[in-house]
């Protein structure tokens, strides 16, 4: 790099005026000043980055050992970086340590990784709603926390070495990216911050923001003192700001800019999915809801192997907000993700659980199953769209690491457009046939429904827990104005809550595509009690946050209706233009056994679809039966439990794990290596071709150059300018270059770099010469091992002798 | 700077997106922080920036091709430090024209003072000119700059490297018989001065015969008269170039060379003369006498300030505005071209015009009177080229 500068800030300048800046004497030596300042910031960084990824990922491990082992490793790595005859030698004694620390206590390093892995998936579970491979642990959980704390002493090594690394090179961009990644990962896996670790990280990041300058080609000396009385200054600044800003500031749970987040994402998720507002619902987001004005233009083309009328399921909303409907929260649903790992096991997923019962109980079978084909052209294509009578669909669509089954998923960024399953004909009408028989006694299908059942209680239980939540406000209107209207939770069946609640909407409530919005900010409060009209939307919100309140599970749903009169007499396997007036909006409530069943509360499609026949003789249906099924009160008995602790069979073999992670490494570690060789290998022919030049001036600079590079493994500091009077005070113990010589050759070398006039040959033949000396002398001194420290300049004087004797 | 701007820039952008994209209030809380740290930097350095001072040591002289150690010397009268200080300097060679910027950062501590050290070369001889351009105060995070009192300067001559020409004046009939010397090389009509004495070949003049000496030898001696000569030397340095000069620099060095080697050579030689040039920033022609060499140093110097400009008046025409005709019996005219009046001005005296140039279209002049000679050289060949002159 010294001989790069060198020849191309000669370029730089005019032909005849050369400029240097001459390094200054403290960046040369490695003061105590510089370390204790490079060593604070390393620890700042160390702390920051180490501390945010112990608290997301590590909470077992012993932080008052690994915090301490880091401090350490700062500040020997930043005296190691510092000191150029340290450095291959640090990282070898470091990669050997790892290494031997690693064989010795593998055991412990291995349960560590599993925890550390096992930990990650919760983390990532919790974030995306799905269930990740767990790792097995050969320790009991009173080890995890000594097994995670040695797998980490090597992770925090390296964490001070990149730190070390930072407060050396001061790289800027490679520091925010860092900390921009962290923080990155904390927003989107929306972890809880924890503020002292990453107000360390800002501030180190400040710190070095504010020394960056050091590493300038044009800026006088490094991190002098005056530099580092800067960083102090500015470390002070920080924090007296961050005193004054945390006592000012007020907390908050929601950021000022909630709005403006959720436009931002609304406006990229119309963008990514397609969103026609006369094509389809809202999907569940009721700001600025519009008037119901569909478009007959196509929105799904929907080809069936036999055409049936059938509820096409899309958007699924699950908790009420006030303003709309959304996906439960992750972090919430992960805590069900054991019981979905097992029901997923057993090949029971929600979304077809209908066809499922109805298989168990002998009302359907495979032979019955059609194929159905959707091209999504006009939809969202953030749902897919499929029947309660769904009986297989690909893996694609209901993926057995997903927690929640509320509908099938659309992968892909921009969502999926053509998908196909099977289906069952419709069996959303004889629901309570297959409820009886489900229940009932018949012993050709107890065995099965039984085992059916065993296995529904699980899901049915995270069902009961999630969906007749309610917030607070809902809770409270609900109760002070409908008390009288909804039947009491020890009273509420299916049937009576139902009846109530249509009753109430078709006379309190008038329907219409145009309502007025009141925006008292609670949607549902606004139709029932202030505009009292609206469309499908409004009344599918106002039915399930009553079904809610009496304690029956429901959900919203929003989708396409393909309608008896669709299919009267159309053909098998016909194309069905289902356009924007099928669009529409409608309550499923479940019920135990059978699953998820829609329940139409809009009066203008009252008998647009077929219902279900008579509850009679259904659990939990009649007046004076038993309140609304309970997992309580469904519990099969001799429930299987739900291992609390993994076992082999769920668990993957952590060894697995340490193989990818040993690949993964080695293959950094290599592609590093490489590149590392590879660089050297550039700077070396880059020299070669510069000494080897046909114009002798370069030549000549270049050759003067590699020699002081070379003679600097004698004690030579590192300049990149020299001064005849340096050279001849810092060569002077050096036995073999005597100051005439020296003399001799710096003329040579000063008239070469500085004149205009062309180099005699002669004159290049002299700084081969002194070329050919250097490598003598060095020869001499260096022997066996050590003289790999000159091979680069061995082989460089070997390949000028070689030019120089082929001239 | 720009770098350091792109950079807050990112940083206040990814701050907001946090800030939008979290619920945590620590978000807003580092916002303002990204906002406010920088802002109150900039404010301290409003205030510490105002007692800044940058000036310049340069050596007197250097050498030619050689290391010049110069050095900032900053000055900081506030106490709070600051850093990073731009210096942006400006190097000139005044008698070649070559220019060069560089911008140095350095930082200084509270009420200190600091030295940096750079070091100059340059392959010209001349007069460099160092100048603080421009110096500006950087916060610590190098956004907002705030300017500091400039314009300080120093200047370095490099000296050329002379050689050592060998003169043979030509000798100057002179007009009158009042005149003071009397040639050497051959002899005149003025009997007051004997030239030499000689053997008596038949055809002389019986009235030179030298009848004491002869009486004495016991032979007839011939006493040869003296020739009245007249010897006044005038040396012209031509300051302006055409426009089509090649390398302008390099032929200016080259002319600066042989200019301080032809009167070197000449005040070596006892030799008294006349030197002038046109200074082109004074705006008027300067011309001195020059007996001793502690005098031409005194000039060297001002005569590698003189600058060097395109297509300017000539050294003649500018001589002739100040002293209308030409008085001189040797004239050398050192330039890179040949005005067309040259032969017109030498006016019968003995000119010599040493023409350094890579223009090979100049051609000599046909000099009817045989009194003028010119010498072609390029940088490159000049020292070989001008080894003997006949002045």
């Amino acid at each position: 790099m010294r001989l790069q500068s060198n020849i191309s800030m000669a370029m730089k300048q005019t032909k005849s005026l050369h400029f240097s800046l001459l390094p200054a004497p403290e960046a040369q030596q490695i003061s105590i000043g510089a370390v204790v300042q490079g060593s604070i910031l390393a620890i700042l960084f160390f702390l920051g980055i180490g501390g945010m990824l112990y608290w997301a990922f590590a909470p077992s491990a012993m932080l008052e050992i690994l915090i301490p082992i880091g401090i350490v490793g700062c500040i020997i790595f930043t005296f190691v970086l510092r000191k150029r005859s340290l450095r291959r030698l640090g990282l070898i004694v470091l990669a050997l340590w790892l290494v031997g620390f690693c064989l010795i206590l593998q055991t412990d390093v291995l349960n560590g990784l599993c925890l550390t892995a096992n930990r990650i998936g919760e983390v990532l579970g919790q974030s995306f709603g799905r269930i990740y491979p767990i790792y097995d642990i050969s320790v009991d959980q009173s080890g995890y926390e000594l097994s995670a704390t040695l797998f980490f002493i090597p992770v925090s090594l390296l964490l001070s070495l990149l730190s070390g690394y930072l407060a050396y090179t001061h790289d800027a961009a490679v520091s925010l990216a860092i900390t921009a990644g962290i923080i990155f990962i904390y927003v989107f896996l929306k972890i809880e911050i924890a503020v002292i670790w990453l107000l360390l990280l800002v501030l180190a990041q400040f710190l070095l923001l504010a020394q960056a300058y050091g590493n300038r080609q044009n800026f006088y000396g490094g991190f002098t003192t005056a530099y580092r009385s800067v960083a102090a200054i500015a470390a002070g600044v920080f924090a007296l700001s961050a005193i004054v800003v945390f006592l000012t500031v007020p907390s908050y749970e929601n950021s000022p800019l909630k709005n403006t987040r959720e436009s931002l994402i609304r406006t990229v998720d119309q963008i990514r999915y397609g969103v026609e507002p006369t094509l389809g619902m809202p999907d569940g987001d009721f700001t600025n809801l519009q008037a119901f004005e569909p478009s007959d233009e196509t929105a799904l083309e929907v080809t069936m192997e036999k055409p049936e009328s059938l509820w096409l399921r899309g958007y699924v909303g699950s908790v009420y907000n006030g303003h709309g409907w959304s996906e439960s929260d992750s972090k919430s649903l992960y805590e069900y993700a054991d019981i979905f790992y097992w029901l997923h096991r057993d090949n029971f997923y929600g979304q077809k659980q209908l066809a499922d019962a109805a298989a168990v109980t002998g009302k359907a079978s495979y032979d019955q199953a059609f194929g159905i084909h959707v091209n999504n052209v006009g939809a969202s294509s953030r749902n897919i769209y499929a029947p309660y009578e769904l009986y297989m669909a690909g893996g694609e669509l209901m993926p057995a690491d997903i927690i929640g089954d509320t509908a099938l998923v659309s992968t892909g960024f921009r969502g999926q457009r053509q998908y196909e399953y099977l289906s069952l004909p419709n069996i959303v009408k004889r629901y309570p046939d297959i409820m009886r028989e489900l229940y009932g006694d018949d012993a050709e299908t107890k065995l099965s429904t039984e085992a059916f059942l065993t296995v529904e209680s699980n899901y049915a239980e995270y069902i009961y827990d999630q969906y007749t939540q309610l917030p607070e406000d809902t809770t409270r209107w609900i109760e002070q104005y409908l008390s009288d209207v909804l039947p009491t939770q020890e009273e509420a069946n299916y049937a009576n809550v139902k009846q109530a609640i249509i009753q109430y909407l078709t006379e309190q409530t008038e329907y219409s595509t145009e309502p007025s919005q009141a925006g008292s900010g609670d949607f549902a409060y606004d139709f029932l009690f202030l505009d009292k009209e609206g469309y499908s939307v409004h009344y599918a919100t106002a039915a399930t946050l009553m079904f809610r309140a009496c304690g029956i599970p429901a959900r919203y749903v929003e989708g396409y209706l393909i309608t008896p009169q669709d299919v009267q007499s159309a053909a098998d396997h016909s194309v069905f233009q289902i356009d924007g007036t099928h669009a529409h909006a409608w309550v499923e409530v479940y019920q135990s056994g059978v699953g998820w069943i829609p329940v139409e509360v809009t009066p203008p499609y009252f008998g647009l679809m077929e219902e279900a026949d008579s509850l009679e003789g259904v659990p939990g249906t009649r007046p004076e039966s038993t309140p609304a099924a309970s997992p309580e009160n469904n519990t099969v008995e001799n429930q299987e439990e739900i291992p609390n602790q993994v076992d082999g069979e769920k668990a993957v073999a952590g060894n697995l794990l340490l193989i990818i992670l040993i690949i993964v490494f080695a293959a950094a570690a290599i592609f590093f290596l490489w590149r590392y060789w590879k660089k050297r290998q550039m700077q070396f022919k880059k020299k070669v071709e510069a000494c080897l030049n046909e114009k002798n001036n370069e030549a000549i600079t270049a050759m003067f150059i590699c020699a002081m590079d070379a003679l600097s493994t004698l004690g030579l500091k590192d300049g990149g300018v020299w001064l005849l009077e340096q050279l001849r005070r810092e060569l002077k113990p050096v036995d073999g270059v005597s100051e005439k010589r020296i003399a001799q050759v710096f003329a040579v070398y000063e008239e070469a770099t500085y004149s205009a006039h062309e180099m005699s040959q002669e004159s290049r033949k002299e700084m081969e010469d002194f070329i050919e000396e250097v490598y003598l002398l060095l020869r001499e001194r260096f022997v066996g091992l050590k003289r790999l420290k000159i091979c680069g300049f061995l082989k460089l004087a070997a390949e000028i002798k070689s030019a120089h004797e082929k001239r | 700077m720009l770098k350091s701007r792109v950079v807050w820039g990112l940083c206040l952008a990814g701050a907001f997106l946090f800030l939008v994209f979290s619920d945590e209030s620590l978000a807003l809380m580092l916002f303002i922080l990204t906002v406010a740290v920088p802002v109150i930097a900039i404010g301290m350095n409003q205030i510490a920036a105002r007692k800044i001072f940058a000036g310049l040591e340069l050596p007197q002289m250097g050498e030619k091709g050689q290391q010049i150690v110069c050095r900032i010397k900053g000055k900081n009268g506030r106490r709070l430090p600051v850093a990073p200080i731009r210096c942006r300097l400006h190097c000139e060679n005044l008698s070649t024209g070559e220019e060069l910027q560089q911008e140095v950062l350095f930082p200084i501590g509270a009420k200190t003072k600091c030295d940096v050290p750079f070091v100059l070369a340059s392959s010209h001889c001349g007069c460099i000119r160092v100048s603080v351009e421009e110096l500006c105060a950087y916060d610590i995070f190098g956004l907002v700059p705030v300017q500091a009192p400039h314009g300080q300067m120093a200047e370095t001559t490099v000296l050329p490297v002379t050689f050592a020409p060998q003169l043979t004046v030509m000798a100057h009939l002179a007009k009158d018989i009042e005149a003071d010397e009397y040639s050497q090389e051959r002899p005149g009509f003025d009997p007051s001065e004997t030239f030499a004495i000689r053997e008596y070949h038949p055809g002389d003049s019986i009235r030179r015969i030298h009848w004491k000496l002869s009486g004495k030898f016991d032979e007839l001696l011939i006493k040869e008269a003296g020739l009245p000569v007249r010897h006044s030397f005038l040396v012209l340095f031509e300051t302006s170039q055409p426009a089509t000069a090649g390398r302008q620099a390099d032929v200016k060095d080259a002319l600066n060379e042989i200019m301080m080697s032809l009167c070197q050579a000449m005040t070596e030689e006892d030799i008294t003369y006349e030197v002038g040039w046109q200074d082109h920033d004074a705006g008027k022609f300067f011309h001195t006498r020059v007996t001793n060499l502690d005098e031409l140093a005194g000039i060297a110097d001002k005569m590698l300030r003189a600058r060097c400009i395109t297509d300017g008046a000539d050294a003649i025409s500018c001589f002739r505005e100040s002293y209308e005709e030409n008085k001189f019996e040797h004239i050398m005219y050192v330039s890179s071209f040949l005005p067309a009046h040259f032969e017109e001005f030498s006016n019968g005296a003995f000119a010599t015009g040493i023409i350094c140039t890579e223009d090979d279209s100049i051609t000599a002049l046909t000099d009817a009177s045989g009194n003028i000679s010119l010498h072609f050289c390029s940088p490159e060949n000049y020292e070989k080229e001008l080894f003997a002159l006949a002045i």
